[in-house]
């Protein structure tokens, strides 16, 4: 398991609604989260066998702008 | 994967303490906590699923310490005089020593997560003062008044005088220090009240 952490402009609960598809659609998503108090809007993804990157594709085809953050 | 490093972990807490305490809630994010740490937002993401997580976590391992500290030595079995004076000298020596625990605790007692933080206390806290006061009240030791004024004079004077002796000066900005001569007279008063 793996957690990947992520920087987003999803802000909203209804944007996340917009995005929980597609992650829920995954099988190598165990959990995901988005933070919306937090100010990078952080979306943290426990999975296993995933790259940041198809994380990244994933949201900004639901039309949001996503990067890795710095660790 | 990256481990779970309990320096790492204790910085972060100590950190997140002071940093609410200082600038409150709202002043309080994930990367000024990350940066205050030494760590990176991604490594707190690690630990914490998200900020609220972070919170009720601390709140969480704070609440475990205020906890064992007050209950060390005391038993809800002893006379209520002896256990009443027990829990004086715990909570007094936790409240000197932690003064920004303290202060988290009461800062999220007033927020909006306060029915979150109620569930996480757990009932054994709880259950050991409620088993304390009914021995009491059984061997009559203690007068049977309202739960909350048993609290009000139980503890609060004792509260009060840590307050002072933390601001270094009382009511009329008189210079102020909390001996165990002072605070053992102001103990005697309240078993007295409090006594049938």
């Amino acid at each position: 398991m793996e957690v990947l952490i992520l920087k987003t402009n999803i802000r909203y609960k209804k944007q996340v609604k917009t995005v929980a598809p597609l992650l829920n659609g995954r099988n190598s998503i165990s959990r995901w989260n988005i933070d919306l108090m937090d100010i990078d809007k952080v979306l943290r993804i426990e999975s296993s066998n995933m790259e940041v990157t198809e994380v990244v594709q994933l949201i900004q085809e639901a039309g949001f702008h996503c990067e890795e953050l710095a660790g | 994967m990256r481990t779970r490093d309990d320096n790492k972990v204790q910085a972060i807490r100590q950190k997140a303490v002071e940093m609410i305490v200082q600038k409150g809630f709202d002043g309080f994010s994930m990367q000024k906590l990350a940066k205050a740490a030494n760590v990176s937002p991604a490594t707190l993401y690690i630990y914490y699923k998200d900020r609220e997580d972070l919170i009720m976590q601390l709140w969480g391992e704070t609440f475990k310490e205020m906890a064992e500290a007050t209950l060390k030595n005391f038993d809800p079995a002893m006379p209520f005089s002896e256990g009443l004076r027990v829990q004086w000298m715990n909570r007094a020596r936790y409240c000197l020593k932690h003064p920004q625990q303290m202060q988290f605790m009461e800062q999220l007692r007033h927020s909006p997560l306060q029915g979150k933080a109620l569930d996480i206390m757990g009932a054994g806290f709880k259950n050991a003062m409620k088993t304390f006061v009914s021995n009491g009240i059984k061997r009559k030791e203690l007068v049977k008044v309202q739960v909350e004024v048993y609290w009000a004079i139980a503890f609060a004077p004792l509260y009060g005088l840590v307050k002072f002796h933390q601001e270094g000066k009382s009511m009329g900005g008189d210079k102020f220090t909390l001996t165990d001569k002072t605070m053992n007279e102001a103990l005697q008063l309240v078993i007295k009240a409090l006594t049938p």
